[in-house]
C-alpha cells in the first residue's frame, strides 16, 4: 500500500478531533464548513464523488465502528429511508434548517437578537454549552452564534448517523446524507449536460 | 453450488482441494471468499441496481479485487471479468443496491 492510500484512510481522525474541539471551544465549529464546501467544489470541478468515496471522515468513522469494531447490527435500511423522496426531502429539510440558522446569525449581526449559547439537538432540544464560548471579545457575536448553530447541525447529523450505523448497516447515513445527495445530483446534472 | 459439492471435479476449474468429500474451497479463499468452489461460468457476480445506488463508495473500499468503481459519481459499476462473487459489497451496501446473480 502506498503512502498516498494510508493518509486517506485516516480522515476519520479529523472527524473525532472536530467534535472534540467544539466541545472545548465552539468557534472551531467553523471548520465544519470544510465538510460542506469541499464535497460540493470537488463534484463541481470534476472530482465527482471523490469526497464521499475517499475523504469523508464521517463515513470512515462509521465503517471503522460498524465493520471494524462490529458495533453495527448490519440490518437493511427500511425501504422508505432508501426512497428517493425521503433522500431529497431530507436534503431540502436540512437546507431549510441551515438557512434558518443563517437567519439566527443575521439577527445577531443586525443587533436584533441575543446569543443563544446552547447546542440545539434535532432542531428541538437546547443543550447548555456555555463553557465552550471562550473567545471573549476577540470574535464578533454573530460568528459565535453561527458556530453554535453549525455545531448543532453537525452533532445532530452525527447522532443520526451513529444511530443508523448501529441499527442498520455501518454507512446507512450515506444513503440520506444531504451532502451525498447534493454531490450525486451535481454529478447527474454534469453528466446530462455532457450527453 | 449443490452440483459442485456432489461432483466437484468437473465443475472445479482452478480450486484447491482440502479433504475428500466436497470440501473444496474457492481459489479466492485467501482474499476472503468463503464460497465452495464452483465453475467460473456458474459463479454469481455482483450486479448494481442503479436506481438505488447512492455512489457512497462503501463497495469500492471493501472489494478485495478492485472490481468496483464509481461511474461519474452517479452509481457503482462492477467489472464482471474481475468480480469473484464474494458478496462483500452486497453485505456492506447501505442502500441494498447490489444483488448477487449468475450472469446471463
Amino acid at each position: 500500500m502506498s503512502m498516498n492510500k494510508s493518509w486517506k484512510d485516516k480522515m476519520w481522525i479529523f472527524s473525532v478531533i472536530y467534535f472534540s474541539l467544539g466541545f472545548f471551544n465552539i468557534i472551531f465549529a467553523w471548520l465544519g464548513m470544510l465538510c460542506f464546501i469541499t464535497p460540493i467544489l470537488m463534484s463541481i470541478f470534476g472530482k465527482e464523488k471523490a469526497f464521499c468515496n475517499s475523504y469523508c471522515g464521517r463515513g470512515q468513522l462509521f465503517t471503522l465502528l460498524g465493520s471494524g469494531k462490529k458495533m453495527s447490527l448490519n440490518r437493511n435500511l427500511p425501504a422508505f429511508l432508501k426512497s428517493r423522496w425521503f433522500r431529497y426531502g431530507f436534503f431540502i429539510f436540512f437546507m431549510i434548517m441551515f438557512v434558518n440558522m443563517l437567519f439566527a446569525t443575521w439577527a445577531i449581526f443586525s443587533g436584533s437578537g441575543s446569543l443563544n449559547a446552547s447546542v440545539r439537538l434535532f432542531w428541538t432540544f437546547d443543550v447548555p454549552w456555555e463553557w465552550a464560548n471562550r473567545t471573549g471579545e476577540s470574535v464578533p457575536l454573530w460568528a459565535i452564534q453561527f458556530a453554535y448553530g453549525f455545531y448543532s447541525l453537525m452533532l445532530t447529523s452525527l447522532i443520526l448517523g451513529l444511530l443508523s450505523m448501529i441499527i442498520y448497516k455501518p454507512r446507512s447515513w450515506c444513503v440520506y446524507c444531504p451532502m451525498g445527495t447534493a454531490t450525486q445530483m451535481i454529478c447527474k446534472i454534469r453528466e446530462e449536460e455532457r450527453l | 453450488m449443490t452440483l459442485s459439492v456432489l461432483f466437484p471435479v468437473p465443475y472445479v476449474t482452478r480450486s484447491r482441494t482440502y479433504g475428500l468429500i466436497g470440501a473444496i474451497k474457492c481459489e479466492t479463499a485467501d482474499i476472503g471468499c468463503d464460497h465452495m468452489a464452483t465453475s467460473i461460468e456458474k459463479r454469481k457476480k455482483a450486479r448494481i441496481l442503479r436506481d438505488n445506488c447512492v455512489a457512497c463508495g462503501a463497495c469500492v473500499n471493501v472489494c478485495p479485487v478492485n472490481s468496483v468503481s464509481i461511474y461519474k459519481g452517479i452509481w457503482a459499476d462492477v467489472d464482471p471479468e474481475k468480480c469473484i462473487g464474494c458478496s462483500k459489497c452486497e453485505k456492506i451496501c447501505p442502500a441494498s443496491a447490489i444483488t448477487m446473480e449468475v450472469p446471463e
